[in-house]
Formats: C-alpha cells, structure tokens, sequence
C-alpha cells in the first residue's frame, strides 16, 4: 500500500473525529449562548428596574395629583428626558402606562391617555405598524388599542393586506372596541376564520361597551356566512339585546345551525312571540334530534299543547339519548298533565320517563 | 471476507446512527423554531379572556387514584384550585386498599349519592359515587370502583365527564393553576384539534406548599437530576417539532386534554396495556384517519404540570421497564401503520420513527457492544475505531442537551441560579456514561418481560413534595 494513501478505516475514524469535534464546537456555542443570553437577561431587568423607580413615582404623581399646566409640561420634559430616544425605555413607559390603564378608570384613565401623546408614545407605537415584523405590528396594536388610539385607514389597510393570523385577530378586536362608528368594519373587509378563540375575544371587547352603547348585531345575524350568523345570534343572546329579535326570528327559516341557534335565543330571551315561524319549522326540521328538542322547549313557553302531542309521537324514533333529554324536559312540564300523561303512558316514553323521574 | 463483514457492519452504524443524529437534529431544530413562534404569539395572550367568557368550554378534570392516601388530600386541593370557570374534578379511586377513601370522605365532607350516568365504556364495577354536602367542593365527584388499573380508572372518568373536553392527568401531580386556560386555546383556535399535551417537569427538590409550586429547584439527587435533562431533551425538542408535523404520538399520562367524543368513540384507553397513554393517542389518530376526518393533535410546550420522578434504581428501572413495555405493546398493537401510506405523516414518519429510533435503538446499541466485545474476543479490537466512535456519540448527545438546555433557558427560564445551570451541564457530560446504559438495561429488560407476559406496574412509592417548613427543617438540621 501506498504510504500516502490513507485506507477507508483511517477516513472513517478521520470523519468521526472531526464530526465529534463539530458537535462539541456546536454544543459549546449553546453552552456560551446559555449564558450569554442570562448575562444580557440580567442586565436588562436591572436596566428596567433601575428605570422604572425613576419613573414611576413621577408618573403616579402625575396622574393622581391633579397639576396646572406649567406643572405638566415641567413634568413632561422631565419624563422625555429621562426616557430619551432609547425604544428600550419608550417600550418600558409603554408597558407601564398600559399596566396603569388596565387598572384605573375616569380621569386618572383620561390623564394616562394624555401622557401616552405628550410623551410621542402614540408616534413610537404607530411606528411599529410599519414595520414588517408582525410581532412588532401586533404589540403597536395593542398599545394604541389599549390606549383608545384608533387610525381607521391604518387598522384597515393592515388587516386587509396581513396574512398573519395573530396580527389579524389583534385588529379585528381591537377594531371591535375602537370603531365605534362601524365596530364589525373587519367583517365586511375579510373574509376570515371566526374561531373560538376569536369569538370570545370579540366578546370580551363588547362587554366593555354600555348596553345602551353596544352596537346593533342585526345585520350580521343576516349574515351568508353561517358561522358568523350564529356568532352574532349568540352575541344578541348573550347581551339579551331585544332589539334583535325580528333578525333572530328571520334566521328560524334559515340553515339548521342557525336556525338552531335562533330558536336557542329566543328560548333564553323568553320571546315566545314568533309561535307561527316556529310551527313552519317542525315540518322541516322535526327529523332532527337536537333542533326538535329546541321546539319543543320553545312551545313549552307558549301555549300549544296540541304541537307537543305531534311531536311526541314524532320523536319516538330519535336516538336513545335524546329521548331521554326530552323525557326530562317533558316531565319537568307536562307530566303533570292528564293529557300528557295518557299520550305518555302509551307510548315509548314510558321507561324514559321514570328514568327522568329517578333523576 | 472479516473485512467485508467490518465494513458492512460499520456501514450499520453509520446509516443508522447518522440517520438517528440527523433525525434529532431536525425535530431540535423545528423545536427550537417553534417554540419562538409560540412564545412570540403568545407574548401578548390575556389568559384571562378565557376566564370571563360564557362561551369557554366545559372541563372535566380525570384523576385516577390508587394507594395514594399520602398526598391525596393535597392533591385534590390543589385540583379543585385550579383558574378555570366551568370545570369539575372527577377523582377515580381504583379500590386503593389504603384509606384514600375515608379520607377523602372526611376532609371534603362526602355523601355517597345516587347518579345514572350512561356508560359507553366498559368498566370494572364502580361501587359508589360521592358528592360534597359543603358547596364550596360542588366541582368535585369522588367515584370509588373495583380495582381494574389505570386505563380503566380514566375510562370510567370519561364515562363520568359531563363536560366536552376531558383532563386525563395523574392526582400526584402538580398543576399549575393556569395549565387549563393554557391547555384548552389550541381548542379554541382550531377546530380540528382532538387532544393537547403540555411539558411535564420534574419536580423533585421543588417547593410546594398548599398543592402549588412555589420555589423550582434543581433535584438534589442524582438520578432525579439526570431525568431532569432528559425530560427537557423530550418535551422541549421532541414533541413540540411532532407536534408541529402533526405527527405526535404520544400525551403524557400526567395531564393531557382531549375531547370526549372522540375518545369515546374510539374506545377509550385500553386497559390490556401499561403504555395506556401513548396507545390512547395512537388509537385517537387512527380513530380519526379511518373515519376520514381531519383532526390536529396540539401540543404547547408551557411547563403546566410538575411530577415526582424515581429517585433511587429499583423504582427507576420498574418504571422504565414499563415504558419499554408499553411502547412495545403500542407499536404491536398498532402494526399495521407501519409504513401505512392510508395513516399519511402518522405511518409513513411517526410510527417508524418510534419503532427504528426508540424502541429498535437499545437492540442495536446493545448489538454493538455484542460485536466490540466478540471483536475483543478475537482479539481483533479496533481501539481507535472504538474511540472514535464513542466520543462522537458522546459529543452528540451533548450537543442534543446543550440545546435543550439552550431551549430551558431562552424559553422559561425555571432553574434561575447559574449554579443550577453548570450543574445540568456537567449533568448533560455524565449521563451517556452513568444513566444511559441504565435506560438501555431496562429497556431490554422490559421487553423481555412482554414476552414473557408480564402486566404489572410496578409500585412507585411518593415520598410527598418539600414544603416550606420541611425545607427550613432540613436547613437547620444541616
């Protein structure tokens, strides 16, 4: 053999040995991040915690003790001297003004607002839209919508041209709580996902407005798409806005889900007003289980005995379980009714019942 | 013709290892991506929202129970203290021959009550059910039944939920008090998810005090430390990247959620098995593959819930015996995903990787010993090689828990002193020699016992968090 040839054996262990000595180069690069990254970590909280003590007296003094104007502006220009051009310290200002927010209301929630714009924080939090980080985007949302600074042009503009889903649902709730002029603009904008999680944010929005202010949900329960129409037939429900009503009884001859969701509103508004519309539903909808529980608990509120009869006997075929739900629910009302009790005790309800009844 | 065969077998070792490291690389590295982009969308999250909202679903919290009168009492407390609005505790007593029941019946004041519920899930027989008369445990539903295991204790729990989404989780653990909040937003944000797991950590040496963790500490103890790495190693940078291919396989037992229908229209857990967790969420997935519905398995990797790990060999080699036996028992009882293309990612990825990577890997590092040590024999040993080898297996699993140590730190942040930190990698350099071929043992050993059709458990006996006052007590006795 050639000495200066090197044999498959030798170019194995050759490979295996710098690879090892790749992997531990890697590994001791983590290693040094590890503590590089709790090095800079530490830092900075006691670059915040050092900030905050300067600032916080001074802006709590602010806002609770009422000052005349020079006071103000002296205060102003301590305060925008403190914090400077560092984004570090704007974003610790914010952050703390949006902390004292949440927790304050009236004119001291008036006077954070106040400081929030003389400071330029309004200026540092639009700039964040622009950039196209949406991490960045999301936070100058947050901040402007905790802040009640709305830009209609900007919110709209951004949400129709994201992708992004976290920065989409932040607008869309933030738009739900700042728009006052058309709050569910986002919906005629985009078309998007309304999920859960969505839902419940949107929701958590509009019980911060009055109920006398609370935006009308109408026009949505009308909506083509389904799920926005059972959104805004639960958001009626859930604010018992009356003033719905006729909407939620259009939806009763829409899509079974919401139609579904109308006859559950109505039925937890007690308007037992639409009896006629109900009763042009049992004809389409009787085959199904969860909608013919619905009517039924819907009639139960009105007075037609005779329809609970029909759809006695048309329910003797739904499933077991939703017998049973029904057999609760007939016994809480009608069990006590001789003509109800015949009906019953001829037919299949029979061991439902006394299954209610031991319940 | 010997060098043929050297060459074939060292061939083997390179395909095999270099596919292995390749493999836990790319899961750290989408790992490492994902959890950025979770804590990057999560950062302004008010957990709160779900809190207040009429809309947020239901929960039932399931905790089997069995011989755990030591800490029961604390356990449930800390349960029934949990941040959720509609949730109840369902603690299924799987005939403890302690006195967890009256017990339980003294402190939360119970009555046994009569209820009908319908069964879909066959079960051992349930001998009574208990409600509180006190209003303030109006959550809690104390269900005592015939000894029939685990997997069937949370069957008659799934039995038993009213609510939609169902908590599996294990009564000796610690959860923390918004794991709930946390654990249901996948839920929120996606239809299609079926179950969602969270990171389980140690919590050995921790501070606990009225069922919640106060102080998280590094395990005093050796082995509870080594498991401390190797628990960061698979939660942070296993399943969070198969989470984000859809190719999970595997909820921890200690607390994982799902939805109710869908495990009870596949069935439940089977209670044949001691791998019941993993086999549940394999079934779950098939369940769902079969009936052509789209579905997710999420996972988030938040620390939700804290568990007490073995702390001396006996109990650490029983249970890991069984891991190795229930891992087995689900790779055989779901054969035919093997390389199923019907099953999509789950058989053509997941189940190959859990059957060449995790359960096949003892055998074939066992394998290599077998043949360095015949090589010995012969007295044809390859030093070098051998050398070689060694340390480039060492510098990768090195490699591996430096980032997963990386991941900890820029992540949470638990093990706050930077003593704990050096601690865990000199840990992270001494685990391939002292707990690895500890693992490998029982592993082999577990698998031996499937065969030979062993079932049991094993017993782990809880020694109770450290509280405040027992910590200050050991202090001053020092």
């Amino acid at each position: 053999m050639n000495t200066l040839e090197i044999n498959p054996m030798e170019a194995e262990q050759l490979f295996l040995f710098k690879l090892s000595l790749g992997f531990v180069a890697i590994a001791v690069f983590f290693v040094v991040l590890v503590f590089t990254k709790r090095f800079i970590k530490i830092w900075r909280d006691q670059e915040k915690e050092w900030f905050l003590k300067k600032i916080v007296p001074l802006i709590g003094s602010m806002v609770i003790v009422k000052r005349n104007r020079l006071e103000w502006r002296r205060d102003i220009k301590l305060l925008v001297s403190l914090i400077g051009r560092n984004h570090a310290k704007q974003q610790i200002a914010i952050d703390h003004l949006m902390h004292l927010k949440s927790n304050l209301e009236g004119e001291s929630a008036g006077l954070i607002f106040q400081l929030y714009r003389d400071l330029n924080l309004v200026e540092f939090s639009r700039n964040k839209l622009r950039q196209t980080n949406w991490t960045k985007q999301t936070e100058g949302v947050r901040e402007l919508a905790s802040m009640n600074c709305y830009f209609v042009n900007v919110f709209s503009s951004l949400l129709q041209k994201t992708k992004q889903v976290t920065l989409r649902n932040e607008l869309i709730v933030a738009m739900t709580w700042l728009d006052k002029k058309e709050p569910f603009r986002s919906f005629r904008l985009i078309n998007f996902e309304l999920t859960d999680w969505l839902k419940l944010n949107i929701y958590d929005q509009l019980k911060k407005y009055n109920r006398v202010d609370l935006p009308d949900f109408s026009p949505w329960i009308c909506h083509e798409r389904q799920e926005v129409a059972t959104f805004f037939i639960w958001l009626a429900k859930t604010f018992n806005q009356t003033s719905s009503s006729n909407a939620i009884a259009h939806a009763l001859s829409g899509a079974k889900t919401v139609a579904n969701a109308a006859l559950d509103s109505l039925i937890e508004m007690r308007n037992f007003s639409y009896t006629q519309k109900v009763e042009a539903m049992i004809s389409n909808h009787w085959i199904c289980p969860d909608t013919s529980l619905l009517i039924l608990c819907y009639l139960e509120g009105t007075d037609k005995n005779n329809f609970v009869q029909i759809l006695i006997d048309r329910f003797r075929f739904h499933p077991y379980e939703s017998v049973m739900q029904k057999a609760d629910r007939l016994r809480s009302t009608y069990f006590e009714k001789e003509n109800t009790n015949q009906i019953l005790a001829t037919s299949t309800y029979t061991n439902a019942l006394h299954y209610g009844n031991a319940r | 013709m010997e060098t043929h065969v050297d060459y074939f077998i060292h061939l083997i070792i390179a395909i095999y290892g270099g596919s292995l490291a390749a493999w836990y690389l790319v899961l750290a590295i989408i790992s490492l991506i994902e959890m950025r982009e979770y804590l990057k969308k999560n950062s302004l999250v008010d957990y709160n929202t779900i809190l207040s909202s009429p809309s947020a679903p239901g929960i039932s919290l399931v905790a089997p129970a069995y011989n755990e009168s030591r800490t029961i009492i604390d356990n449930v407390k800390s349960l029934l203290s949990i941040t959720y609005n509609n949730f109840e505790v369902i603690v299924v007593n799987d005939g403890s021959t302690d006195d967890s029941i009256a017990q339980l019946q003294k402190i939360f004041d119970l009555e046994k009550v009569n209820e009908i519920h319908q069964q879909p899930l066959a079960t051992q027989k349930v001998k009574a059910i208990y409600r509180s008369r006190n209003k303030a445990f109006e959550r809690l539903l104390i269900i005592d039944k015939q000894n029939g295991g685990k997997a069937d204790a949370l069957n008659v729990g799934l039995n038993f939920a009213s609510n939609e989404l169902v908590a599996c989780i294990d009564v000796d653990c610690i959860i923390e008090p918004d794991a709930l909040l946390r654990m249901v937003k996948p839920f929120l944000e996606d239809n299609l998810v079926i179950a969602s797991g969270g990171v389980v950590r140690i919590a050995n040496s921790c501070v606990v005090e009225d069922g919640r963790l106060v102080k998280v500490k590094l395990p005093s103890q050796l082995l509870p430390r080594f498991q401390v790495l190797e628990y960061l190693r698979a939660f942070l940078l296993g399943r969070m990247a198969w989470s984000k291919l859809n190719g999970l396989l595997l909820i921890s037992g200690a607390f994982g959620l799902f939805k109710r229908n869908v495990a009870v229209q596949c069935g439940g857990y089977n209670a044949n098995t001691v791998g019941e967790d993993m086999e549940f969420v394999v079934r779950m997935r098939k369940y769902m593959h079969e009936q052509g519905h789209p579905y997710r398995v999420a996972y988030i990797p938040d620390p939700l819930c804290w568990t007490e790990v073995p702390k001396n060999n006996a109990q650490f080699g029983r249970q890991r015996n069984r891991w190795a036996r229930g891992t087995f028992e689900t790779l055989w009882l779901n054969r035919k995903l093997f390389f199923n293309k019907r099953y999509g990612l789950m058989g053509l990825v997941s189940y190959p990787f859990w059957f060449f990577y995790e359960w096949l890997s003892p055998f074939i590092e066992t394998g290599g010993l077998i043949y360095f040590g015949a090589m010995l024999a012969l007295g044809k040993f390859n030093w070098t090689y051998f050398l070689f080898l060694f340390i480039t297996i060492h510098a990768f699993v090195f490699l591996i828990s430096a980032l997963a140590i990386f991941a900890e730190e820029s992540t949470y942040h638990k093990y706050t002193l930077r003593r704990e930190v050096l601690k865990l990698i000199g840990i992270a350099l001494l685990e391939p020699l002292v707990l690895h071929p500890r693992v490998i043992y029982w592993s082999i050993r577990g698998n031996i016992d499937f065969w030979r059709g062993k079932k049991s458990w094993g017993e782990m006996k809880r020694e109770g968090f450290a509280t405040t006052e027992t910590v200050q007590a050991k202090l001053s006795l020092s």
